[in-house]
């Protein structure tokens, strides 16, 4: 080992240490000032602190030296750069290969932040066998930033000379630590702000969600190193949230893996809106593991924080670690980390309101192209209509008591009367065509006034629901009022044709269960209804269930597209009509039942307290 | 006989509201735009009973400036305008300054010419009893300065 050392030493670019110490002083001020120099340069992390723990090998002539980093991931250290001699692939692999030796130098210095330098390891710590036998002395310090708290890592020098650092020695290579802090800092922050420009970049303009969602994903990842991350989405309409984006176990799971509203630790997240950063998930009351990235007794570190967009908390983001391997060496997550993971939910959420946003306005655009449309053909169709129902008027005259109907035969007049019937059938559901046609164009076009949400849902059911008929009408309104503006022709045509919908799609039996009920300020929505406009003074929610069909989960957004129709009468307008007119009343509306138990229609009209009646 | 007048720019519109209101004994005149209706009310012999107007032809005022131009020649004479389905807000105008009634010209489910031969009728009652009313007014005058 001796002749190794000399070895090294001779390989070494500086001179022997001088017992007086002032030119090894100066030495040690050259190298530091051409690290330090180094540090602010191009080169990467990597061969940065290859240098340093060169530099410190061969200035502080020592055997060997290592750097060790941490892995966020696993809350373990992991080998860097080496220096100087004993150092092949197998020494290499198993230098940190014991993870659950807590008690080594190396893994102390890593767990309190305090650097230590032993002069004698065989006599100051009787018992502790080095993983390289030879060494007397060991000089171990911390790669820390202290404003931060997290120890990025460790250099790591020793010498098989006895008392071979001195003060001096710690304080150069504490020098070079810090320095290395500085940069592993400065390179992880820049990755995090590229990270987060990027994924800002990308979220504006990614026309395919599901992938723009994994990602996110990565990015988070590259930002936040974690062993697992799983992106969920509150369902529109739903009252659940479902897994849309992860990274690993739970990949099959996409769109099958579901928490509801407050099921679970992620459910409560969406539900309370706040974020959740644990050591262990388990801690938390909510805790269940529905779904789990990570096997049971294996998840570490646990962080969620909720996607809030304009009309409240649309999904959770949620990141996990395996459980440390070294108790000494926690691998939670930060305040930091937790910030950032919220700024990415921030971008997350904003990209959601986009989106929403651009869906609105392609429909809007959709609906200024129809009305124009409406306005240059429906006022010709209607006036050619209106001439074919006089040539029928007059027909009909001529069939039945005209003044020459002595010149038309029994049989003839019979034949020809259900033609005539049959064409004045056709010439109706022509004008109702267009009549439901010019409803869709100016279902936006409202002319409002003071009303109260209760009083108008109670007389469209009186008026519209069918007295005769079986189907059961349950009525559950608020005692409290709900002063709204509304067109009240409009809203009145909205509401019928919901109940209308209701009895046609029952046939026979069924029920009709109608509620209105009152959404104070700031309280959630009961469901994810998507509204572009805030109400500072709460929400009237009126609601129509019924025990028909029911809408399937795919269509539920469709069933609002103009043009969408199950049944065979009418163009399917009917509730893009109602769409139209809730959201000019700057609500919205959605349909939120359950395949084959029924259909339920959600509208929310923003609450207007101040108005005079 | 009842003359009444009806200005639409649809030919067809025109002539079958002419040979509806024929059979029922009315006299009528058409006129195919906003100009000739004014001009026709203008230079009419005697005013028209009731005139049937679109509302929508130039543009969408066409029937206010009829009814104006009707009401400016005899305050008597009863118009009725006729508007695309749900076009209510400018019919509700005329109705504001005078306007008989109005017809929504492609209300499903409803035979529009039997509904416009009823208000057609129900106008003339008008007319004619405000044309009475004026008259005994008149003789009442009359009378008294007499």
């Amino acid at each position: 080992m001796g002749s190794e050392e000399r070895q090294h030493s001779g390989a070494g670019s500086v001179d022997r240490r001088s017992p007086t110490g002032g030119r090894l002083r100066e030495t040690r001020w050259e190298t530091l000032a051409s690290l330090s120099n180094t540090a602010i340069g191009g080169e990467a992390d990597e061969d940065l602190l290859q240098r340093f723990v060169q530099g410190a090998v061969d200035t502080l002539q020592a055997t060997r030296g290592f750097v060790a980093l941490a892995e966020a991931e696993y809350g373990g250290l992991a080998l860097g750069p080496t220096a100087g001699t004993g150092w092949n692939e197998e020494t290499r692999r198993d230098r940190l290969a014991d993870r659950q030796n807590t008690n080594t130098l190396t893994a102390q210095v890593a767990s309190t932040g305090r650097a230590i330098c032993y002069d004698d390891l065989n006599r100051e710590l009787p018992g502790y066998t080095p993983y390289f036998p030879d060494i007397r002395s060991a000089l171990v310090v911390p790669i820390q930033l202290k404003l931060e708290g997290c120890v990025r890592g460790v250099i790591n020098i020793e010498s098989v000379r006895e008392g071979a650092f001195a003060e001096d020695d710690i304080a150069f290579v504490s020098a070079l630590a810090d320095l290395a802090a500085l940069r592993l800092a400065m390179t992880s922050l820049n990755a995090r702000e590229r990270a987060l420009v990027q994924m800002g970049r990308e979220l504006s303009v990614s026309p395919d969600p599901d992938a723009l969602m994994q990602r996110v994903l990565t990015i988070t990842h590259e930002i936040l190193r974690f062993e697992d991350c799983s992106l969920f989405f509150l369902e529109p309409g739903a009252h659940r949230l479902v897994l849309v984006a992860t990274r690993g176990a739970l990949t099959p799971h996409i769109r099958k893996a579901t928490y509801a509203l407050g099921e679970g630790l992620t459910g409560w997240v969406a539900a309370q809106d706040v974020p959740v950063r644990l050591p262990d998930p388990r801690e938390h009351p909510n805790y269940k593991g529905l779904h789990r990235e990570i096997a049971e007794g294996e998840t570490g570190a646990f962080i969620a924080v909720p996607i809030k967009a304009h009309s409240g908390v649309v999904g959770v983001l949620r990141a996990l670690r395996r459980k440390s391997n070294s108790p000494w060496f926690p691998n939670e997550f930060t305040q930091e980390d937790q910030d950032v993971l919220e700024t990415i939910a921030a971008q997350v959420g904003t990209a959601v309101d986009n989106a929403q946003l651009l869906a609105r306005l392609v429909q809007s655009e959709r609906m200024a192209a129809w009305g124009e449309m409406s306005a240059m053909n429906s006022h010709m169709i209607g006036n050619r209509v209106f001439g074919i129902k006089g040539d029928l008027n007059e027909l009909e005259y001529v069939v039945g008591k005209g003044p020459d109907n002595e010149t038309l035969s029994d049989l003839k007049r019979s034949s020809v009367r259900p033609l005539l019937e049959s064409m004045k059938n056709g010439i109706f559901r022509l004008e109702e065509l267009l009549a439901e046609f010019r409803d869709f164009v100016r279902a936006t076009a409202l002319a409002t006034a003071p009303a109260e949400a209760t009083e108008v849902t109670r007389n469209v059911v009186a008026e519209t629901f069918p007295r005769r008929g079986n189907i059961i009408l349950t009525e559950r309104y608020t005692s409290e009022p709900l002063p709204i503006m509304a067109d009240p022709i409009k809203l009145v045509r909205a509401l019928s044709e919901l109940v209308e919908n209701a009895v046609t799609f029952q046939g026979e039996g069924g029920s009709l269960e109608v509620e209105t009920r009152l959404i104070h300020p700031g309280d959630p929505m009961p469901y994810a209804i998507s509204v572009s406009y805030s109400s500072p003074e709460g929400w009237a929610l009126i609601s129509f269930s019924d025990q028909g069909p029911g809408v399937p989960e795919a269509d539920k957004d469709k069933i609002f597209r103009p043009f969408y129709t199950s049944r065979p009468r009418g163009m399917g307008l009917g509730l893009a009509i109602v769409k139209g007119i809730i959201e000019a009343h700057h609500g919205g509306i959605a349909e939120v039942g359950t395949e084959g138990q029924g259909a339920r229609f959600v509208i929310i009209l923003p609450l207007k307290k101040d108005i005079v009646q | 006989m009842i003359r009444v007048l009806v200005v639409d720019d649809e030919e067809e519109v025109r002539s079958a509201l002419a040979r509806r209101l024929d059979r029922e004994g009315y006299r009528v005149n058409s006129a195919g735009s906003e100009m000739e209706g004014l001009v026709a009310i203008k230079e009419a012999e005697a005013p028209f009973d009731v005139i049937i107007t679109d509302m929508h032809m130039m543009d969408i005022n066409s029937g206010v400036r009829i009814l104006e131009g009707a009401v400016s020649r005899d305050i008597f004479t009863e118009v009725i305008v006729l508007t695309a389905y749900g076009n209510v807000a400018n019919a509700v105008e005329c109705m504001k300054r005078g306007a008989f009634d109005y017809v929504e010209k492609n209300l499903p489910g409803i035979d529009v010419f039997e509904l416009i031969v009823l208000k057609v009728e129900l106008a003339a009652q008008r007319r004619r009893q405000s044309v009475q009313t004026l008259r005994r007014l008149e003789d009442f005058q009359a009378a008294e300065i007499g």
